[in-house]
């Protein structure tokens, strides 16, 4: 009938089953089969091209703001559920297999990625933001001199002195591939406030020829509280976030693919920051550095490494301090080496810092481990002192 | 992966974090759902509750075979019926035509149409218009616009079929012409707002 009046208002053939089409056509939900047609019944019928354009008209009345969220109310059911079990009426066999202790879990750090898709966003991409600096408690202290270059440990965060100033080019190798290459700046602005800039490109390691890069900022006292991702990265365009309080870390990480937000448990470690790769061993190394010139033993330093990507908390011990040797085609060079060794849910990871002062750290290696999952040792260093590159260190790990 | 599934998934295992996350990306769709049909904020946010609850007790349910925003965007709705057929006072529940105009300021709604309006006025006249179908025309709109969902996702959550929905769309939108005339207005507000006015 719809369709008679429709021929006889010449409108080409299924006129009337398109303009049902129409509103789903609008909203971008039709099947590729159904689209296709619409699109060219558009081209000969103007009654449909007219039908859209309402259909348009409506749909901008009908798209409201979406309002807020309310906090109030989420408290509130998340206070009716808490303790409450999921029941289900009908439970499927594999739901009702779930364990009791899996709720005890609630807010505590969970795993979002296999522990190699994390190495891969950590080290292929360069991400590594976020740290949390433990101390044994007899490690904490005043900065004696606020003018030097050194970061440490008051009252559980971590101050950076007032001349802070650190910025380099790092290039990261997974055995003799480039696999990527971070400028970054940290430093103490005069209004005492510590800003990271920095810039990552890297290449996927799953994806030839394809690279990621990451442009984030931070502006941040000693206790900083968030960081933005921004650029196109692995995660495309997703972002992250941290609000840090003083027991707690809220870490937010959303986009298009992933949309995550953990609550995780800080267990009283100081809190330092959220870094880059680089800039975070930088102040790894200093607060090392000055703990161990204020007299704290070296197996009394343990640094809590947070990564909220995975939300994956790790703490990391000094293993040992020693002298080593790198080689570059210009010579050899004396470093200090710090080996690390950092424990979490994920598995052991061994890390070595290479510094040729107390400020100057020139290296992080990380041997090829069980945990990296990699099939050769993680090598980054300072490209912008050895132009003509370092050579890879040959520990192996454990230390 | 749906990140919803994967959320739903986590809240059927009894993840409260999960639950949370959620409530945090379905809280804002459920309350401007429930507002578009009920004038009392108070209780369109005891629906959302009531909903969320549900979702957080029968997840263990949900078993894939819809979208996860099909699945709990239906829950809202049969929560919607539920309370209007308890209350039974659907003028006082949904909109209606006569409570909009007792809202409107004083004035002759031909000559407030005559005048020279913006495309935020028109849109305020279709709003004011949509008010007057009935609850599920309304709902066809508003779950295709406002929720982006497909015909058979809304299909599925007013448990009917395709064919229905297509339908309810297609005479809601006679219908809201129709509303627009009656009040006043020229007919064409739709394609103008679609033009910028
Ligand atoms: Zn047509």
């Amino acid at each position: 009938m719809a369709d008679l009046k429709g021929r006889m208002k010449n409108e080409p053939n299924g006129h009337q089953e398109i303009l049902e089409l129409l509103p789903w056509y609008l909203n971008g939900t039709l099947g590729a089969d159904e689209r296709v047609r619409v699109q060219s019944h558009l081209q000969d019928c103007t009654t449909c091209r007219n039908e859209i354009d309402e259909m348009k008209g409506l749909q901008s009345a009908v798209l409201q703001e979406v309002p807020d969220l309310s906090e109030v109310l989420l408290q509130e059911a998340l206070e009716s559920v808490r303790g409450r079990p999921a029941t289900g009426e009908h439970p499927m066999t594999r739901l009702t297999e779930k364990p009791a202790k899996e709720r005890r879990f609630f807010l505590r750090p969970r795993l979002a990625f296999s522990f190699s898709m994390l190495m891969v966003i950590i080290l292929a991409v360069g991400v590594y933001l976020g740290t949390i600096l433990g101390h044994a408690p007899g490690a904490t202290g005043v900065l004696t001199n606020p003018s030097e270059l050194g970061a440490m440990i008051v009252n559980g965060y971590v101050v950076v002195g007032k001349q802070f100033l650190q910025q380099g080019t790092y290039r990261t190798m997974l055995g003799n591939q480039a696999i990527a290459k971070e400028d970054f700046t940290l430093e103490k602005d005069g209004n005492d406030v510590l800003r990271l800039s920095s810039t990552i490109n890297s290449v996927e390691r799953s994806g030839a020829g394809k690279t990621a890069s990451q442009e984030l900022s931070m502006t941040s006292d000693y206790r900083p509280s968030s960081y933005l991702i921004t650029g196109n990265l692995v995660y495309q365009g997703n972002r992250a976030e941290a609000e840090i309080s003083k027991d707690k870390a809220m870490m937010i990480h959303s986009g298009q693919d992933e949309n995550l937000r953990r609550q995780v448990d800080l267990q009283g470690y100081p809190v330092l920051s959220d870094f880059s790769t680089m800039s975070q061993f930088e102040l790894i190394h200093r607060v090392i550095v000055k703990q161990l010139d204020q007299g704290v033993a070296a197996d009394q330093i343990l640094l809590t490494d947070l990564a909220p990507q995975a939300l994956r908390v790790g703490k990391m011990h000094l293993v040992s301090v020693d002298q080593a040797f790198l080689e570059s085609p210009g010579g050899t060079i004396s470093t200090t080496r710090y080996r690390l060794k950092e424990e979490s849910d994920d598995g052991t990871l061994w890390i070595e810092l290479y510094a040729t002062s107390k400020t100057e750290l020139v290296a992080v290696y990380m041997p090829k481990q069980e945990s990296l999952h990699t099939t050769a040792g993680l090598f980054a260093y300072r490209s912008d002192l050895y132009k003509d590159g370092l050579t890879e260190p040959t520990s192996t790990a454990p230390f | 992966m749906d990140p919803d599934v994967r959320l739903l998934e986590g809240v059927a295992r009894g993840s409260e974090a999960d639950f949370e996350e959620l409530y945090r990306r379905y809280q804002p769709r459920l309350d401007s759902f429930f507002r578009q049909r009920i004038r009392d904020a108070q209780a369109a946010q005891e629906l959302v509750q009531e909903t969320m609850l549900i979702v957080w007790n029968r997840a263990t349910t949900f078993n894939g075979s819809s979208r996860a925003s099909t699945w709990i965007l239906g829950i809202g709705y049969r929560k919607l019926l539920e309370w209007s057929r308890k209350e039974r006072k659907a003028k006082d529940l949904f909109l209606t035509e006569a409570d909009h105009e007792s809202e409107q300021l004083p004035g002759d709604p031909q000559a407030d149409a005559s005048r020279k309006v913006g495309r935020e006025d028109l849109m305020n006249e279709v709003r004011q218009a949509l008010q007057g179908l009935t609850a599920e025309h309304r709902t066809v709109i508003e779950l295709t616009f406002q929720q982006g969902l497909s015909y058979n996702e809304i299909a599925e959550i007013m448990n009917t079929n395709a064919g229905t929905v297509k339908s309810r769309m297609f005479y809601a939108k006679q219908r809201l012409k129709e509303i627009l005339a009656e009040r006043g207005m020229k007919g064409d507000e739709l394609w103008q707002i679609s033009k910028g006015a």
